[in-house]
Parts: C-alpha cells; structure tokens; sequence
C-alpha cells in the first residue's frame, strides 16, 4: 500500500517520535544514574522509564529511601524486568531517632521489592550496622547481638526458600551475596540441592 | 543469485538478496508464505509500508555483512550480559550516519523484524545519550522540556531514590 504525500520530501525522524517499546529498548542498555537524567529530559520519558520494566536490567536502592508509595511504583514499573537487585544500607537497623518508617515497615518493604523482582541473576543485601552499633545496642537491646552485625530478617535461608519457590528462579542465579554466619545446614542445602543455584558462578560471603 | 524485489513507502523498487533478505524474520515469512525463490519480472514487489529505500538498503548491507553471525539467542533476557558489550569497530563506523537516518534504520529494523541490528542501533543511540546532562541530551535530540521548573524540581525530589550513593 503505498501513502501518498511520503515521496515529496525527505521528513525528519525524531528520537521521540520512536515507539515506546523502541525507546524502552534504547533505555534498556543505560545504568540507573543515566535513566536519572534521562527522567529529567521530559514528562514523557519520564513515564516511560518509570512505568516500563523492560527500561531496568539493575536496581541499586538504599534501605532509607523506600517509602510505600515508592515500593509500589517500583513493583510494578521497575522490578519485574530486573536481573540485579542490590538493597543496601549504611546503618541498619536505622536508629531510632531517624524519621519515617520503622525497621519493621522497611523489612516489609525490602520483601515487596524482591519478591516482584521476577528474574534475577543477582541479587545483594547489604545491611551493615557497625557505625552505630553503640547506639543500638542501648536502645534495641533485644534484637541486636553484640558485634552488631547479626540480621535476623531476609537470612539465607528465606531468601533462597524464596528464589526456590518461585518458578525456579534459583536455577537461574548466577551472583549471590550472603551473610555467612546466618548460613545454616538446611540453608547450604538449598543452594546446592536439587532446586539449587545450579548457574551460581559467584558467591560472596560478607563477614 | 535470487533477489526478490521490495517496494519501499518512498515508492522505490529496490532488489534485494533473497538470502540476505531472510534475515528478516519478517521476510522471510513472507517469502516463505509467498512461495517465492527466485526472481521473476512479472512478480509483483513486495510492499514495505513502513520502510524507506535508504533504510532499506542500509539494513540490507548490515545483514549481507552479519550473514555469518550465529544466530540471536531466542531468549534475550536471558543472554544479554548485564555489562551491555560494545559495538563492533564495523557497526560503530556502519552507524555513523545522521540522526533521522539512525532512527529510520531502527524503525526498519523494527518492522522488518530483524534483532541483530535492532539491538545495534539501540546500543548506538543509548551510546549518544550516556554521560549527558538532561539539557544536554535534549539539545542532542531535539527535545522540548515540557517541564515547569517546579515540576523539574519535584521530579528531581522524587528520584532521589534513584542518584548512585
């Protein structure tokens, strides 16, 4: 079918006038810093990045930044195409006298985050708690243990129950990044059993 | 060596290689549903409604070159490394081209459905856009801000989430 009006003159192409789905596939090969400026350039890509999980291949997100509304948008728009989930934080738990949600309100967060995150390869939490650990040992006596390194939410053992659950995601990742004294027997079975991480080309234990 | 002969949306006839051609998943359909294998002056042209001549030609060579790559793996996911790989130092240099031409090899490329160049030309625009600024990547490509600077400023609030600490 031929169009008429298309052979006068040579028309101009521009990088917005691309399909979503092109331009998702563009955002695809550029790093989360650059999908930052790229959110600043106009409504539209904005949207784009921040509604089109095929835009994110990698995630890297401090602990004191979730908030719910934000858990939410990521789930839906961002997680689903990760293949590298990195949670971090520089004090964990977050003392006391930080505002917003509590320690418990985040672990529910940092859950959302990776259980809608469908097809990792990698996957690291990081919560290191040492600089503080004066101040939680006063106040949250309980629940931390001396060194202050102990985390006893997202161990080993329920992340790779988790990866192991869901539609075999285990087989699938090849980086993975563990506290090793929460490494327990059962623990060690799911990463080499049957539903193991066959792919697994690194391990790293943290101290 | 059979050609089979595309008529572009500019209303060229351009022939093309048919084994070249097949790169196309798309025409390769065709030509399969088609039947055809060789060429004949009474066959009519294929029609390409979303492609022009230049596009045409262009993705065209690209495959002629790529004939002998091993095939894209079926599962992008799954094969595409985190770290994307560079381009080639042939693909960098076949790309060198303007903007609108980049952007219609890429709509060809789309439409012709051919995943090799597809991805290369993405690659080849996200290499324009990395290590730019936003107002540097909109004079790059031509694009309004359609941001107050209130809303530049509460987006910029709203992504900080987002900045690499």
């Amino acid at each position: 079918m031929l169009r008429p009006g298309n052979k006068k003159k040579r028309r101009i192409l521009m990088l917005d006038q691309l399909p979503s789905v092109i331009l998702a596939r563009v955002f695809s090969y550029l790093n989360q810093q650059t999908l930052l400026e790229c959110m600043l350039v106009c409504k539209s890509w904005h949207k784009l990045i921040l509604s089109e999980p095929q835009c994110w291949r990698s995630l890297r997100i401090c602990t004191s930044d979730l908030t719910d509304a934000l858990v939410g948008q990521l789930c839906t728009g961002v997680c689903p195409g990760l293949v590298r989930l990195e949670i971090y934080s520089a004090d964990w738990p977050e003392p006391p006298q930080q505002p917003g949600l509590d320690r418990n309100a985040r672990k529910a967060l940092v859950r959302r985050l990776f259980k809608s995150s469908e097809s990792l390869k990698s996957f690291s939490l990081r919560l290191c708690c040492c600089r503080h650990s004066n101040a939680i040992k006063t106040s949250r006596s309980g629940s931390v243990s001396g060194g202050g390194t102990s985390v006893d939410w997202l161990s080993p053992d329920t992340i790779l129950s988790q990866l192991a659950r869901k539609g075999g995601r285990a087989s699938t990742l090849y980086s993975l990044t563990l506290r090793a004294e929460r490494l327990t027997d059962s623990g060690v079975k799911k990463l080499t059993g049957g539903a193991g991480c066959a792919q697994l080309r690194r391990l790293h234990l943290t101290a | 060596m059979p050609g089979i002969k595309l008529l572009t949306v500019d209303n060229e006839i351009v022939e093309v290689d048919a084994d070249t051609a097949k790169q196309s998943l798309l025409l390769r359909s065709m030509l399969h549903d088609l039947g055809v294998t060789e060429i004949d002056d009474d066959e009519e042209a294929i029609s390409l409604p979303h492609v022009t001549a230049a596009a045409l030609r262009k993705a065209m060579a690209w495959c002629a070159h790529h004939k002998d790559d091993p095939p894209p793996p079926e599962d992008d996911e799954n094969a595409r490394d985190l770290q994307p790989q560079q381009l080639s130092s042939w693909d960098a240099e076949f790309l060198r081209m303007d903007q609108s031409a980049l952007f219609e090899l890429i709509q060809a490329a789309n439409y012709l459905d051919i995943r090799g160049l597809l991805d290369t030309a993405c690659k080849a625009v996200a290499d324009a856009i990395r290590g730019r600024s936003p107002e540097e990547i909109r004079k790059a490509f031509n694009i309004r801000c359609d941001f107050t600077p209130q809303e530049e400023e509460q987006v910029r609030r709203e992504t900080e989430w987002c900045e690499e600490k």
